[in-house]
């Protein structure tokens, strides 16, 4: 919302510019701020009275006019329609400076002279209007400077309401706030209402079909209206407003509206077929357009204004097509009325409807301005457009909504905040904001009908605390010895396993949860993937169940990049359906895909491979004392197969990893193979323990033997180390596999693999006679069991 | 030629020998020539014997302070050399190091960290939720029936007509509260979605801290001095806060807070748009229907309740001009945190 400062100034008396105006109001809970002018700002514009208009010579379309502009008269060449003789115009002189930055300077025009331009609205910046020349009103002296004279020099109010108070969507609402924060009062217009002796009721019967969807319903009739243009304090108010003037009618509804914050219709009563109003909830299924040319499909909920044969509003929301003010209405039936804001609400959003009524009444407007709003409007009607108002306003309000009367308790007020505001300075803080106050053994607090947010003492605190002022509250700082915190389980390890992978030197990434659900088929996942209803694209349209794709969408927007080296890992949730439910879960990825950066001298050039993912996992496991993980072969859709595995700690399954498959690559158009692990980490809590028991040094010394063999490539390293291992007889402490080569000097379809031994005691420094037998065995077994060859 | 004049011609020579010295190999060489054994200095000296005691005693007196001064100019320029690098050896040092490249930190979970780490230290415990939430734990139980215009503020991804993507962390408060009894002190930490579209500053996901506490005689001013001690612990202990009355449907009174701009110390500049103060939270006495629904007598509890949207103050924090850097994980982003 956005009103003009002098709007403002009219209603209520305070000292302040914009600036400090709109510092007071946000620090009192309605944020505003005064960044620009209403108008951007002009020069050299004057009065100037039309003294002689001549038919152009060359043109049809142009006419030359004399104006009198006060010191002098001079003649222009005007293009306007309604340039007329005695016409009070703006004119701006030679030297003269628009909005836009146009400077005028004499012109001859097809051999007249025009010493200065008679000005448009628009021209001057004030209005859209630039069809015609701008129609001063006649008491305006002739000559005086329009800037000055206009005070236009007004800074405009940017409101940014919370949804919780309506009562601020108007000049007075916000007239209301500034009058409770100076002290002084909202000085609303005042006004005598002529009637003529025709009554309204003779003219139009009201019935509320639904009071709960519309509690009140009242209008009056005005005849003989002329349908014609505002005058200008009238359109500026509204531009200020930021709402387009239209005409006279439609105007003074938007001037209350925007003034009391009570949504307004005007009906050309002429289009109704009978002389009633009836208030009706729609048929489902019913059709109706609104005066935007659209038709909308109703249902139930929706409020339909009609005329007992015809809808002609959509209640609240918007009037119809066939019942709007036009250039030839005559005779107007003004409604003001109250209507429920559930119903507005759904119909609004099921409609997709935004309309400043729907919003007010959507958020709750006032039941009980209605009858004010609407004599306001007739009294502006019979002003402005020349209306006779019929006698008495025709108000149909079933069961009047009283105020809601609260107790409030200082003591309770002082609690809540910590401070020691006394009974009668709250009650002066209420008073302010217009709320009613019985004081007697207790205070009862009236919530005016215009505060629907007001609705128990608890809001009466932020009341008497905003206007008190925030800053004004204390600060404490409760000991934190009463309740120590406590890190969970899950907290720690989740922090250790990003400090352990950054330690590998691994790049924590962060992607967003929602992943294109075809291309996770297309990977061959499961489908199990959560959709979402509304989602912004068909790229973000589900909840990963993996964090797979993200990964290999990471990895294919760096190497696009041409960021080659890529170890990263990401901490991330993921979900799945599971029966009729769902299950949500904390898994880690790891992704590794490229080669060191080979701009450092001293990199090797190799590119990662598998073994680089698979030393990342045992660096981890042993970093977070989980145990050894094992590979158990496992083909999954998106890995590739033979490099495809599950992930268990003993018999507890883990996860996932592998190379990625090239179907998957393909997807994302990577040509480098990517390395992959997903572990669930819900899995892996109870295998961590928090608490490190310290294993002491060895007292004795270490002897070490080299051994290595030749065995055929089938054979995997894992089994001769479970071999070397189970024949070490308890003086074997490592065994480190610390080459593996095939090539020249090697059998084609073996390989060789060497180890490093430790044998230590515990006992006693070990000699070479206690080694020398068990390494022999150990050498005997690997020949026995695998056909090893000693490789010398 | 007298030997006055054959010293100050040597010293001449050894003036211009010393300038062309580049390396130790030089310095050497000119050791040798001007105070070797077959030096001229030498020479001269061997010569002095044939001289009278008064000449004797003068030429010995200037050759040898000769000697001393060229011996001296010579052990500067050796370490001068050194020093400067102009060195014999190929040992060329300027390579770069042989790095192990270190990990990083996403910079959100960083900042995350710093949060947690501070509000832990004034005895707030830690509790996560999921992030499919269902209507009532994200809006219902926390004060917005359907049909309510705050809803409105909340663009919500649905999944079924009863669960959504959680749009903020506060249901973590509601599921917490619910199984605990006061005191309760905790933050709650995590993503949170909202459906807008992606652009430089906004993101469909996004994190946030959640806080609350609740005891009994809990105040406004208790959660003011939270949080004066959570920015000062922050931002710089100089850092003003100021509370300005708002709406959040779950809180009454609500606070929006302003913290007095860090980069311009509140003298207005581009990161603040000349107002001198940063938006960085909300925060307000937890509502009573709140307490309803979690079974807590709002008689005998009360308590405060905040939320710290942490990308914003990550923006904020390191000057980031896009939102979406977040979640592109460009590793030449990354590897600046």
């Amino acid at each position: 919302m956005q009103l003009g400062f002098n709007w403002l100034k009219e209603l209520v008396d305070f000292e302040w510019d914009a600036a400090e105006l709109c510092e007071r109001l946000t620090m009192a809970g309605v944020a505003c701020e005064s960044t620009r002018p209403v108008f951007e700002e002009f020069s050299g514009v004057v009065a100037g009275k039309i003294k002689k208009v001549e038919r152009h010579p060359e043109s049809e379309n142009l006419s030359i006019c004399t104006v009198d502009i006060g010191l002098k008269t001079v003649t222009t060449v005007c293009g306007a329609p309604n340039a007329a003789v005695g016409l009070k115009s703006s004119f701006a002189t030679v030297g003269a400076e628009l909005p836009d930055g146009t400077r005028i300077e004499p012109v001859e025009k097809q051999g007249i002279k025009s010493e200065g331009m008679l000005c448009s609205e628009k021209e001057l910046g004030l209005s859209d209007e630039s069809s015609i020349i701008m129609e001063l009103e006649a008491g305006i002296k002739t000559g005086s400077d329009l800037w000055e004279k206009l005070d236009l020099d007004e800074p405009l109010i940017e409101f940014e309401l919370t949804p919780n108070r309506p009562d601020c969507m108007s000049a007075i609402g916000i007239a209301r706030e500034i009058a409770a924060l100076a002290g002084t009062v909202v000085k609303r217009p005042e006004f005598e209402l002529d009637e003529i002796e025709k009554q309204a009721a003779e003219e139009v019967r009201i019935e509320i079909a639904d009071p709960q969807a519309c509690p009140r319903y009242a209008a009056r009739i005005i005849e003989h209206i002329k349908v014609a243009r505002s005058p200008f304090w009238l359109k500026r108010k509204l531009f200020a407003a930021g709402i387009r003037p239209i005409n006279n009618v439609v105007d003074i509804t938007n001037l209350v509206l925007m003034e009391y914050g009570q949504p307004l219709h005007a009906f050309d009563y002429e289009l109704f077929s009978m002389p009633q109003v009836l208030v009706r909830t729609a048929l489902e299924n019913e059709k109706f357009t609104t005066l935007d040319e659209k038709e909308h499909t109703l249902k139930e909920d929706d409020i339909l204004i009609t005329d007992a044969t015809k809808a002609v509003a959509l209640g609240g929301i918007m009037g119809g097509l066939n019942s709007e003010v036009n250039e030839n209405t005559n005779k107007v039936l003004l409604e003001s009325a109250y209507f429920n804001p559930t119903n507005i609400c759904r119909t609004r959003k099921r409609l997709a409807i935004q309309s400043e009524s729907a919003v007010r009444f959507e958020k709750g407007a006032d039941p009980n301005i209605v009858d004010t709003a609407c004599n306001y409007a007739a009294y502006l009607l019979s002003k402005l457009a020349g209306g006779r108002v019929l006698n008495g306003i025709v108000d149909a309000y079933p069961r009047v909504i009283e105020p809601l009367s609260i107790e409030l308790r200082p003591s309770r007020v002082n609690q809540l905040l910590a401070t020691d505001i006394t009974a009668p300075q709250m009650i002066d803080i209420l008073h302010s904001l217009e709320f009613g106050i019985k004081s007697g053994k207790t205070i009862m607090v009236d919530v005016p009908t215009f505060r629907p947010d007001c609705t128990r003492e608890v809001d009466l605190v932020e009341e008497i605390a905003r206007i008190y002022g925030y800053d004004k509250i204390g600060t404490s700082l409760r000991a934190s010895g009463d309740l120590l915190a406590e890190r969970s389980t899950e907290e720690l390890f989740i922090e250790r396993i990003r400090e352990n992978l950054g330690r590998q030197g691994l790049y924590e990434i962060m992607t967003i949860n929602l992943i294109d659900p075809d291309k996770g088929r297309k990977l061959g996942m499961e489908d199990k993937f959560i959709g979402l209803l509304n989602p912004l694209s068909a790229d973000l349209a589900a909840y990963r169940t993996n964090l797979f794709m993200n990964m290999l969408q990471v990895v294919a927007r760096n190497l696009n990049r041409r960021q080659n080296d890529l170890k990263l890992f990401e901490i991330g949730n993921i979900a799945y359906r599971a029966d009729a439910s769902h299950i949500e879960e904390t898994h880690l990825a790891i992704g590794i895909c490229g080669r060191p950066d080979v701009r450092n001298w001293a990199v090797s050039e190799q590119e990662y491979d598998f073994f680089d993912l698979k030393g990342v996992a045992e660096e981890f496991c042993k970093g977070l004392r989980l145990g050894n993980l094992t590979l158990k072969e496992q083909n999954h859709p998106f890995l590739e197969r033979g490099v495809s595995f599950d992930l268990y700690f003993g018999d507890t399954h883990v996860g996932l990893g592998g190379r990625a498959s090239n179907n998957s690559l393909n997807l994302y158009d990577i040509e480098t193979p990517v390395y992959y692990i997903e572990l669930n980490i819900g899995k892996l809590i109870p295998l961590y323990t928090k608490d490190l028991v310290y294993r002491k040094l060895p007292k004795f010394p270490s002897v070490w033997r080299d051994i290595a063999v030749i065995v055929d490539e089938g054979i995997f390293a894992d089994r001769l180390l479970q071999t070397i291992y189970g024949s070490g007889n308890n003086i074997l402490v490592n065994a480190e596999l610390f080459d593996v080569y095939t090539g020249r000097q090697i059998e084609e379809g073996k390989k060789s693999l060497a180890f490093n031994l430790e044998f230590r005691s515990e006992e006693k420094t070990l000699t070479d006679e206690e080694v020398e037998p068990v390494f022999n065995h150990i050498i005997s077994q690997l020949q026995n069991q695998f056909d090893a060859k000693l490789r010398t | 030629m007298d030997l006055k004049q054959q010293i100050l011609e040597i010293k001449e020579n050894f003036a211009r020998a010393i300038e062309n010295i580049k390396d130790s190999d030089d310095l050497e060489q000119v050791k040798i020539e001007y105070l070797g054994r077959k030096s001229r200095f030498n020479q001269i000296l061997k010569g002095l014997k044939d001289l009278g005691v008064e000449e004797k005693k003068e030429i010995g007196r200037l050759a040898n302070l000769a000697k001393q001064d060229f011996q001296a100019r010579l052990d500067e320029l050796k370490s001068s050399i050194t020093a400067s690098g102009r060195t014999d050896s190929k040992f060329d040092y300027t390579l770069p190091g042989k790095r192990s490249r270190l990990g990083r930190t996403h910079p959100i979970v960083t900042t995350m960290r710093e949060i947690s780490d501070i509000f832990f230290g004034m005895g707030f415990g830690t509790e996560i939720g999921p992030e499919i939430e269902t209507d009532y734990y994200n809006f219902q139980a926390l004060n917005m029936p359907r049909d309510h215009p705050a809803r409105d503020m909340q663009d919500t991804f649905y999944i079924s007509g009863d669960l959504v993507l959680r749009t903020h962390t506060t249901p973590v408060q509601v599921r917490t509260l619910e199984r605990s009894k006061p005191p309760a002190r905790f933050i709650a930490p995590g993503r949170c979605y909202r459906n807008e579209a992606i652009s430089v500053r906004s993101h469909a996901a996004f994190h946030q801290i959640d806080g609350f506490f609740v005891d009994r005689d809990v105040s406004f001013a208790d959660l003011k001095g939270v949080l004066v001690a959570f920015a000062r612990s922050f931002f710089g202990s100089d850092v003003k806060l100021k509370f300005r009355p708002s709406f959040f449907p779950f809180t009454e009174p609500s606070a929006e807070v302003d913290i007095s701009c860090f980069l311009c110390n509140g003298k207005g500049c581009a990161l603040c748009k000349r107002s001198g103060w940063l938006e960085i939270l909300g925060c307000g006495m937890i509502d009573p229907v709140v307490f309803d629904y979690v079974g807590y007598d709002p008689e005998a509890f009360t308590g405060y309740a905040f939320g710290i949207g942490i990308e914003r103050i990550c923006l904020l924090k390191y000057g980031i001009d896009d939102i979406r850097l977040f979640f592109e994980n460009d590793v030449r982003f990354l590897e600046q945190f």
